[in-house]
């Protein structure tokens, strides 16, 4: 009651203050007409019984103020006066206030994004598991690439397990093939047991979610179509429900479709149920109340050393382990890149932070007279400093405010330029309330920091000596060696993140399009799978048959107008992780290189160049030799200043059994070197040997087409491989362009917000450069007017202390440089084709930086111009 | 006797304008010209000090305002005692009797 009371007052006092005042002013007239009329009763003449009551009233100013105390609005109404004040000032210096707001928003807005970013990869939990408490069950150790549980182990750590509060089944990644009415097509597929649905909050669409009885081994299949799927290749049928799928050999029945906002684990187009999965499953497990993960691990290694030496996690040596289910789908070179570029913003703060204190101290150093004139003339100090908190925090909130408003659009493009394969479903910009809260945080604390330098100049500042001195020319402090050091900070740290920007781009660049040796994004690239084809029993293994159908998908693609080459291969450049072969010229083996079966056509299709001789041969003779071409560094490594062809090689598969023998290869053809092997492959030296039926043509091969004009269009690729048999599976259509992309996408990523932080680092320096010079000429005028006065020339003075400020840039260079060479050790694996030493980038670094700081040194040239000499010797 | 008029003790004036206005509700004249009326002219409400006090009780919620004709038909600004200054009334007048109570206990005893 009391505070509503007050509060109507306050409020009333604010918003209607003349109806406010009106009201008290003829409070005040009622009482001193009514006091004169007392007074001329009494039997005073009207004059002096007015004279009377005002005399006994006290002053009406005063008693007005004395109600309006009373009030308790105050101390509000003059915080809003000084708040105007501050309003006036922020506008009369522009540039300077434009500097600190850029500042300030360019690292507030880093910073924001950094934390979106840090918050996704380390904090952030799926919805379906606000607590992050469920775990996955995988394992580690042994064999790369072979820590999937079989099914029998799975089925024996869900009965024998203690340690488990709940225990869904999921085969997190599956790719089946499925007949629809315009061929086969393979699809992204997920197997979720019932439990695991329910766990993710799974609401179906139309029909409905698994049954535990559909969890069960040799139940009838059941399919869950996504809303994409549903739409694109049925046509949104109404009655889909029920209707049969074939996958394979198998008939799957459809129950029900799932709305386009459910993607668990990744953008799947179906989900299966668990019993149709024999493939390694995986688990999501949640702990039971006071069981540690390292306890529950021990569990589940008892149960496996309980299946004995022959389960086939045993025979890989194989350990149970519970992954957190974030960290089991994001890799981690990405979480890296993460937590660097957050460590990176916090710096950034603290530069922006000192470069803004030392610009609202150039203000005041700027106007030191009209300062110390109002200390001296009864000003409190504590209305100077709450003037300055006043500016800063608007230009900080403005900051914030811009970096809010930007987030909807700086957020997506941040994330859209993460491509991560297999992307789990939360990997996307999600606006949260705490990303503001951030942005305010960081702005406090930099508007905080940023008022510390003024308020102690405020604070120490003697008026009458400053009026003494006469501010205009004041005597150099020489207090500028603080600020000298900051600078030297700021420019090592600025060299640092320049460095690594420039080497982390040229490599970026190095693994670029321009260097494979071929234009990755006009090339397409496919898969296509005879996985689904029964082949005879006198064939059983149907290398004949396969390579048949694929020569028939070959002409189809060739009958393409528009088709300038085609060609098929079991490993794609893109995808591949390297040398898997060792050659040998006698016994003895000399190298390793990087072998794929590939159809003739397959340089064309890349736009290789032969060096020497001719592509493989279209029907490699099962009798007679095989046939090879290698690349024109490997040749030279070989038979330097020889000719090559016709000769023959040896070469042996990695992990290859010692027994077995070496195959020889006729070199047919050398072609000019291109990135064959993965992105960031040293070794790209190749032996491609031809498709053919005595090495095994696999059911699986990469299809890849380059068309006269453009980039080929998927779905007349795909009517071709179907015209060829409808029976063939086709998926993942992309271009090679898009496949490196995704490989290389956390360099990419780390190359380009360096980038940006190094184009933020080259903002704020010039600031921090421009403040330094600034507060130089404002601090020695009197020195500099002197010397002018003397005859020295503005031009000569200014390159002289303009030198003074080009070395402590050097010195922060050249501290910079050694810092870059220490960084750039460290993360040197990440580097491709670049020396982490390289000379050109450390020296083109420099010359920026160096460049940058003199041309901030410009406006101080025509500081200087304006002080005015003879006012310099009056004050003598 | 002496016609003096006596200051107000610090801190009674509160106390004086809540019991003036709880009979009636009075403008600030007529609460000054009272509380004189009823000390015998003893007391001196000065005049100034009235409207800060006024408005600082409004303030507090324990009186409130609202403008009136007053008996020569003037506009003036009357204030009435609240719900919670009555109750305020009521405790500063037994924190009054307590104090004048002690006092003259003291004095007596002394």
């Amino acid at each position: 009651m009391f505070e509503r009371s007050r509060l109507i007052i306050v409020l009333k006092a604010l918003f209607q203050s003349s109806r406010t005042e009106d009201e008290l002013d003829e409070e005040m007239r009622f009482h001193l007409k009514m006091e004169t009329e007392a007074n001329v009763k009494k039997g005073m003449d009207l004059k002096a019984a007015h004279q009377a009551a005002l005399r006994s009233f006290g002053g009406i100013e005063q008693r007005k103020e004395d109600c309006r105390e009373a009030w308790g609005v105050r101390v509000i109404t003059n915080l809003l006066h000084e708040f105007c004040l501050s309003l006036r000032r922020l506008f009369r210096r522009p540039v300077q206030n434009g500097l600190m707001f850029a500042t300030f928003a360019v690292s507030v807005m880093l910073s924001t994004l950094s934390w979106s970013l840090f918050h996704t990869m380390f904090l952030r939990q799926p919805e379906f598991d606000p607590k992050g408490e469920y775990l996955v069950l995988n394992y580690v150790g042994g064999v790369i690439g072979a820590s999937r549980s079989s099914n029998g182990e799975m089925e024996a750590y869900k009965e024998g397990q203690k340690v488990f509060s709940d225990f869904a089944e999921v085969g997190f990644y599956n790719s089946p093939t499925i007949q629809l009415p315009g061929g086969a097509e393979r699809v992204l597929a997920a197997n979720l047991s019932a439990r695991a649905l329910q766990i993710v909050g799974a609401k179906p669409l139309m029909g409905r979610l698994f049954r535990p009885e559909e969890d069960k081994r040799g139940s009838a299949p059941v399919a869950l179509l996504s809303q994409h799927m549903w739409e694109n290749s049925y046509d949104r049928d109404p009655s889909i429900v029920g209707k049969i799928m074939d996958i394979g050999s198998d008939q799957v029945t459809i129950v029900g479709v799932m709305p386009a906002d459910f993607r668990f684990p990744n953008d799947q187009d179906l989900w299966l149920s668990y019993g149709f999965y024999d493939w390694g499953p995986d688990a999501m497990v949640k702990l039971k109340p006071g069981v540690t993960r390292e306890q529950a691990e021990s569990n589940l290694k008892v149960i496996l050393d309980g299946l004995g030496p022959d389960s086939p996690a045993n025979r890989r040596g194989l350990t149970p382990a519970l992954i957190p289910f974030r960290d089991y789908y994001l890799p981690s070179e990405i979480r890296v890149s993460a937590l660097v570029l957050f460590a990176l913003s916090l710096i950034f703060v603290v530069v922006s932070c000192a470069n803004a204190a030392n610009l609202m101290l150039i203000d005041f150093l700027g106007r030191r007279a009209e300062v110390a004139t109002s200390l001296a003339l009864g000003i409190p100090r504590g209305a100077s400093i709450r003037n300055v908190c006043f500016q800063v925090t608007m230009i900080a909130m403005g900051a914030v405010l811009l970096s809010i408003a930007l987030l909807p659009v700086a957020g997506p493009f941040l994330y859209d330029h993460i491509d991560v394969n297999l992307e789990p479903y939360w990997l996307n910009y999600h606006f949260e309330w705490h990303y503001v809260g951030m942005a305010f945080a960081l702005a406090g604390v930099s508007a905080a920091v940023t008022v510390s330098a003024p308020m102690v100049y405020l604070l120490w500042v003697d008026p009458d000596k400053v009026i003494r001195e006469h501010a205009y020319t004041s005597r150099g402090t020489g207090r500028t060696l603080w600020r000298r050091l900051l600078l030297i900070g700021q420019i090592t740290l600025l060299t640092v993140l320049g460095v690594s920007a420039g080497l982390l781009v040229r490599s970026s660049y190095n693994v670029g399009e321009n260097t494979w040796g071929y234009p990755a994004d006009r090339v397409f690239v496919g898969k296509i799978s005879a996985r689904e084809i029964e082949f005879t029993v006198e064939e059983p293994l149907g290398s004949v048959q396969r390579l048949a159908i694929y020569r028939r998908v070959l002409d189809q693609v060739t009958q393409r107008l528009e088709t300038e080459a085609v060609a098929l291969a079991h490993f794609s450049p893109g995808y591949s992780s390297g040398p898997n072969i060792t050659y040998a010229l006698g016994q003895e083996e000399i190298g390793e290189a990087f072998n794929s079966q590939v159809t003739e056509g397959f340089f064309d299709t890349l736009g290789v160049p032969f060096v020497e001789g001719n592509t493989l041969p279209r029907e490699n003779p099962d009798d007679g030799p095989v046939y090879g071409v290698i690349n024109e560094s490997l040749a030279q490594k070989i038979w330097p200043s020889q000719d090559p062809l016709q000769r023959v090689l040896y070469i042996r598969f990695s992990g290859a059994p010692a027994s077995a023998p070496s195959i020889p290869i006729v070199v047919c053809g050398v072609v000019r070197d291109f990135q064959v092997s993965g992105p960031v492959a040293r070794n790209n030296d190749f032996i491609l040997t031809p498709l053919m039926p005595r090495s095994f043509v696999r059911p699986g091969q990469f299809i890849f087409v380059r068309d006269r004009i453009g980039v080929p269009n998927v779905r007349s690729i795909r009517d071709a491989v179907h015209r060829a048999d409808s029976r063939l599976s086709f998926y993942f259509p992309s271009t090679l362009g898009r496949v490196i992309d995704i490989m290389l996408s956390s360099m990419h990523m780390t190359a380009n917000l360096t980038t940006v932080f190094a184009a933020a680092a080259v903002l704020l320096c010039s600031i921090g450069v421009y403040s330094l010079t600034v507060t130089q000429v404002l601090q020695s005028s009197r020195e500099f007017g002197i010397r002018m006065a003397l005859g020295t020339e503005p031009q000569r003075l200014w390159v002289h202390f303009t030198c003074g400020h080009l070395l402590t840039t050097l010195i922060g260079v050249l501290i910079g440089l050694f810092g870059a060479s220490q960084v750039a050790r460290v993360f040197s694996p990440l580097l491709f084709g670049v020396d982490p030493y390289s000379v050109s980038t450390y020296a083109m670094v420099a010359f920026t930086i160096l460049l940058v700081a003199t041309l901030a040194c410009i406006p101080s040239f025509f500081r200087l111009r304006r002080i005015n000499p003879a006012k310099c010797l009056r004050s003598l | 006797m002496k016609n003096e008029k006596t200051e107000l003790l610090k801190g009674t004036l509160d106390l004086l304008i809540l019991k003036t206005i709880s009979y009636e509700p009075m403008n600030g004249w007529g609460i000054s010209k009272r509380i004189e009326q009823i000390s015998g002219k003893k007391f001196c409400v000065r005049q100034g000090s009235l409207y800060p006090c006024l408005h600082r009780l409004e303030a507090q919620g324990w009186i409130s305002s609202k403008w009136g004709a007053s008996e020569k038909n003037r506009k003036a600004k009357f204030y009435k005692l609240t719900q919670h200054g009555q109750k305020q009334l009521d405790k500063e007048m037994e924190d009054w009797r307590h104090f004048t109570g002690t006092v003259e206990l003291i004095l007596q005893m002394c």
